[in-house]
């Protein structure tokens, strides 16, 4: 509570501080009016973004293992480099964030959640986060529907200097993890450009554990290995970028993800044996073309084919057919079509609409395969208001047609949008309102004897204000960052039993939510060294707040009150010296918040060190990590601990 | 004034003691003599995470020791009796028996149920005879386990799917063969087992989904719960031969003085309001009769009665609330009143006197 105090203070120090900021600043001059709103984008203080360079000092594989250095987000993180990782931010639940590829959502209407761990950071420019939505030039519908927003953003690379850049990279780390990957770009001629990127990671994943007996502590420990990891992934993307015009843009991408992941399971006192395992395959294409037709008017179009492929086996679960043996697929064809119009140098409309149809085959745990029609549009509006207010809002109209079996179900809904946003030279005040919904997955809705047909959404209303500074000095930059949010959920889809046989879901949760997120940001040049650091602070409490259920007030699980991260790096010539660490804090593994169903506050340490040497022909670095360099024993989720102590070092050559 | 308050009160006093006589056939219902003495409650624990717990709670001091055996029971503990001076609890997904002492609630052995392969056998539910316990497994096995040595000694297959309860009569075992996991194929008998030779004699055909097996008086007593959504049927086995099948709404049942106490919580039931009870009893030879109800509604605070097990004759229903929170125990009379109640954690269900 002494740590919620201190941040409402600097949230009105930063007003203060702005208003005695004594250097004059100079109005933007008009600029071409695409990169002005380019920019309002990039300056949109409601979020978080870890650029290339954090990303390589956070050190990480996944962009699942990154995410959790973004302010205000809580993986669930099940283990190793297989286990799956999902993301919650400011106390939603996974459900209610979109993950966007390059802008284009990644949907998951079966189980509604995207599994991170999936998606390598080795091709990654950024991942931005934003508290709500991204509202760039003429964006999709889809990326405007859901209560939070982490883009994944590939690296598109600089190929100003010569015609073609290449690069090779390959690790080996603790518990026989090797991992190689190969980047090439080439420009063909002034307007096209081809990226091709290919990674490959294996490992044995057998790392040690302590395994705690009993429900208290001081109980009788044990030291164990992780058995069944193992884990084979590898990814494959093409990326074409053509210029056809000095209006037209057009992109193309396809990409292709395999992996075999053995699951090690939950642990189980005095018996473990798993044979669980899982296989992914993945292909999508995507395209977007960008038409700036006479000044007034932009047209883009977004569009993506992705079939998904998921494979689950268990042998060992009792059940009457040899264990679990289910195959499911996903079938996503998706067209988005945005127009923007801007009639004034202040005003910015946009119309965009999202069309997609999604279908399922679960033949083993589904009675039939169920198919979604979706169709998103929105109305934004983009008005500066007077010389540094602006307002941003919009409204979207969702409809959802599900077709399962014989029976049809149609949901529609407005949701708004609001953003007042001040911005000045270095000072940056915002407000947002939001209400949005998520729709039930196919899992909650036709899930074989657990599945309610009659789901009605969940309901998201969020409220945010922030208030940011930055300063730039001779040698130094500072930021500072709060943000206050209240957000509550109504209609929670939660499980229920209905005597002690039977369990239905049912619309009858409520969860309420506020709290506060500080980012502080510094870097700093003494001669030759330059110490770069980023901090990130959350307060939260989310809890249920449904007067009638048994845990009313309780705080939610997996939600712990106070999060610490930081990212710091020393970089002195060619020598970059990295280290990061995540403070979590106690957080319940159930909805009772009772002693038995507590897991302890844990610390997460990791350095690293790079060291680029440059020859005529090639550049090439080293790197050796050192993760968790205390080798803390914890979990994120209950009796799934996560990797103790281990080490990496890695070699790439840019050409 | 004083002295009719206390002429009163010591009457009332008197009538409780005499509420206690006991039937000579049914365990002793001890009274509270002032010794450390108490009730454990086996904690099922819920169904993915190694919460399962012994639950004490001591009558000397009125109060719940809410994780008795502080080691931890495993994951998905799911029955317990008493023999003798031991506890024996079977814990399902950590694959093995505990042999515990009842007076300090140590542990004196591990007994691991796993096949010739290391594959856990999945223990269910365990009974005792003559010298032996016998621990039915989702493998179809049923395991003889010598007490006196605490080693497995032979092993027995059922030929069914999926056992469940299992009990003793007549020399011969009875094993409820469920075939629950292959949903909607249900199984729909009950094995004979013979004690001496501890081979296969028959098979019983009784209703689908056979799960609860309970022995009284030299009959046992099955109750198949089909699909959840149909009535159940409650099948009455006498001498290894089918003597009655009623379809009667039961969920859980144990007995006192020839007479059946039993609940049902209806699966129609709005899932968030309160639930319905339905706690009745009937004469043991008068099945047939319509039951007669003591209580309709659950007690004030009980929200999903889950098990029940009579000793004496104070009836303990275990009450699960939400299969996720701490539960607790209400300990009614043989007309439903409450008497007391104490909590416990997640997922009560049998009590066992110390």
């Amino acid at each position: 509570m002494k740590n919620f105090a201190i941040v409402i203070l600097l949230f009105f120090g930063t007003i203060v501080l702005q208003a005695q900021d004594s250097i004059k600043t100079k109005v933007l001059d008009s600029i071409v009016v695409r990169a002005k709103k380019i920019d309002l984008l990039e300056n949109t203080p409601v979020g978080d973004a870890l650029q290339k360079k954090d990303l390589q000092t956070i050190g990480v594989e996944s962009v699942g293992e990154a995410a959790k250095f973004l302010s205000g987000v809580m993986v669930k993180d099940y283990g190793g480099l297989g286990g799956v990782k999902t993301v919650s931010v400011r106390g939603l639940s996974s459900n209610h964030t979109a993950i966007l590829y390059d802008g284009i959502n990644i949907f998951d209407n079966q189980s509604g959640q995207v599994d991170l761990g999936k998606y390598s950071l080795a091709n990654v420019g950024g991942l931005y986060l934003a508290n709500a939505q991204f509202t760039p030039l003429l964006p999709t519908a889809s990326a405007l529907a859901s209560a939070s927003t982490i883009n994944i953003q590939t690296e598109k690379p600089n190929l100003e200097d010569n015609n073609m850049r290449s690069e090779i990279g390959l690790s080996y780390g603790s518990f026989s993890t090797f991992g190689e990957n190969i980047f090439f770009a080439r420009k063909i001629n002034n307007k096209n450009i081809i990226t091709t990127y290919f990674d490959l990671t294996h490992s044995k994943g057998n790392y040690p554990f302590v395994l705690h007996y009993g429900l208290q502590d001081n109980q009788k420990t044990q030291k164990l290995r992780r058995d069944n990891n193992e884990i084979f992934s590898t990814h494959t993307e093409l990326n074409w970028f053509w210029d056809i015009s000095k209006s037209k843009t057009l992109k193309l991408k396809t990409y292709y993800y395999y992996s075999d992941r053995e699951l090690p399971s939950a642990v189980t006192l005095y018996y473990m044996n798993s044979k669980e395992e899982l296989y992914n395959k993945n292909l999508f294409l995507q395209s977007t073309f960008t038409s700036y037709l006479n000044g007034l008017f932009t047209y883009k179009n977004n569009f993506k084919i992705d079939w998904n492929y998921t494979h689950y086996l268990n042998p060992l679960l009792s059940n009457g057919l040899q264990g679990e043996n289910d195959i499911y697929k996903l079938l996503l064809l998706y067209d988005n079509n945005a127009i923007s119009f801007q009639p004034t140098e202040n005003l910015f409309f946009t119309l965009t609409n999202d069309i997609y149809y999604n279908r399922l085959k679960a033949n083993t745990q589904m009675d039939s395969e169920p198919e979604r029609f979706s169709s998103l549009s929105a109305f934004v509006v983009d008005w500066r208001l007077f010389k540094k207010l602006y307002l941003t809002t919009n409204i979207l109209h969702s409809l959802y047609y599900d077709m399962y079996s014989n029976s049809t179900n149609t949901t529609q809904h407005f949701s708004p949008y609001f953003c007042l946003k001040w911005q000045d030279n270095n000072f940056t005040s915002s407000l947002f309102y939001k209400n949005i919904f998520r729709m039930p997955t196919f899992n909650e809705l036709y899930y074989r004897r657990f599945g309610s047909k009659d789901l009605n959404p969940e309901n998201t209303m969020q409220l945010s204000i922030t208030n940011s500074f930055s300063k730039v000095f001779k040698e130094s930059e500072l930021s500072i960052e709060v943000s206050l949010y209240y957000n509550d959920v109504t209609n929670k889809i939660v499980a229920i039993p209905k005597n002690i046989y039977l369990w239905s879901m049912v619309n009858y949760g409520k969860v309420k939510i506020y709290g506060c997120d500080f980012k502080l940001g510094a870097n700093t040049r003494i001669e030759d060294f330059i110490i770069e650091g980023k901090l990130n602070y959350s307060f939260s409490r989310a809890t249920d707040n449904e007067p009638s259920s048994l845990t009313y007030k309780d705080n939610l699980p997996y939600s712990p009150e106070q999060v610490y991260s930081i990212i710091a790096n020393l970089s002195y010539k060619n020598i970059v010296l990295g280290y990061n660490c995540m403070l979590v804090d106690n957080r319940y593994s159930l909805p009772e918040n009772i002693t038995y169903n507590l897991l302890p506050h844990y610390a997460d340490h990791s350095a690293n060190i790079n060291y680029s040497y440059k020859t005529k022909d090639c550049n090439y670095k080293f790197t050796f990590s050192l993760n968790n360099i205390f080798n803390k024993q914890y979990e994120v989720i209950r009796s799934y601990p996560m990797m103790g102590r281990n080490c990496q070092i890695k070699i790439t050559l840019s050409l | 004034m004083k002295t009719i308050k206390i002429f009163f009160t010591s009457l009332c006093l008197i009538f409780c003691f005499t509420s206690c006589f006991k039937d000579a056939e049914e365990e002793e219902y001890r009274q509270y003599d002032g010794e450390d003495y108490g009730l454990y409650v086996l904690c099922e624990g819920t169904g993915a995470d190694n919460n399962s717990a012994l639950s004490y709670y001591s009558f000397k001091d009125s109060l719940s020791i809410l994780d008795y055996f502080k080691e931890g029971l495993g994951k998905n503990a799911n029955d317990m009796i008493k023999v003798g001076e031991e506890l024996y609890i079977v814990v399902t997904e950590s694959a093995c028996v505990w042999v515990l002492d009842k007076n300090t609630g140590s542990q004196i052995a591990r007994i691991e149920i796993t096949d010739e392969q290391g594959n856990n056998r999945k223990p269910r539910h365990l009974t005792y005879y003559d010298g032996y316990i016998y621990v039915s497994c989702w493998d179809a096995s049923v395991v003889k386990i010598s007490k006196k040595t605490h080693l497995i000694t032979e092993i027995c297959s059922t030929l069914g799917r999926y056992p469940e309860g299992i009990a003793i009569a007549n020399n011969k075992i009875y094993v409820a063969n469920s075939g629950g996991l292959d949903y909607p194929n249900y199984d729909k008998t009950v094995s004979v087992i013979d004690v001496n030779s501890f081979s296969f004699e028959k098979k019983i055909e009784v209703g689908e989904n056979p799960q609860t097996l309970k022995a009284y008086k030299n009959k046992i007593y099955v109750l198949s719960t089909g699909n959840y959504m149909v009535t159940p049927t409650l099948t009455v086995i006498n001498n290894s031969e089918v003597e009655k099948q009623i379809s009667m709404n039961i969920a859980d049942f144990d007995f006192w003085e020839n007479k059946m106490y039993f609940f049902y919580t209806s699966p129609y039931a709005d899932p968030t309001s309160n639930k319905d009870f339905n706690f009745s009893y009937l004469d043991i030879n008068n099945l047939d009769e319509p039951a007669k109800v003591l209580r309709e509604q659950t007690l004030s605070g009980m929200v999903m009665p889950y098990h029940i097990s009579i000793i004496g004759n104070t009836i303990f229903i275990s009450d699960a609330k939400n299969f996720n929170s701490a539960g607790e125990v209400f300990a009614l009379d043989t007309l439903g009143n409450l008497r007391y109640k104490f909590p416990t954690l997640i997922n009560p269900s049998k009590v066992v006197q110390k």
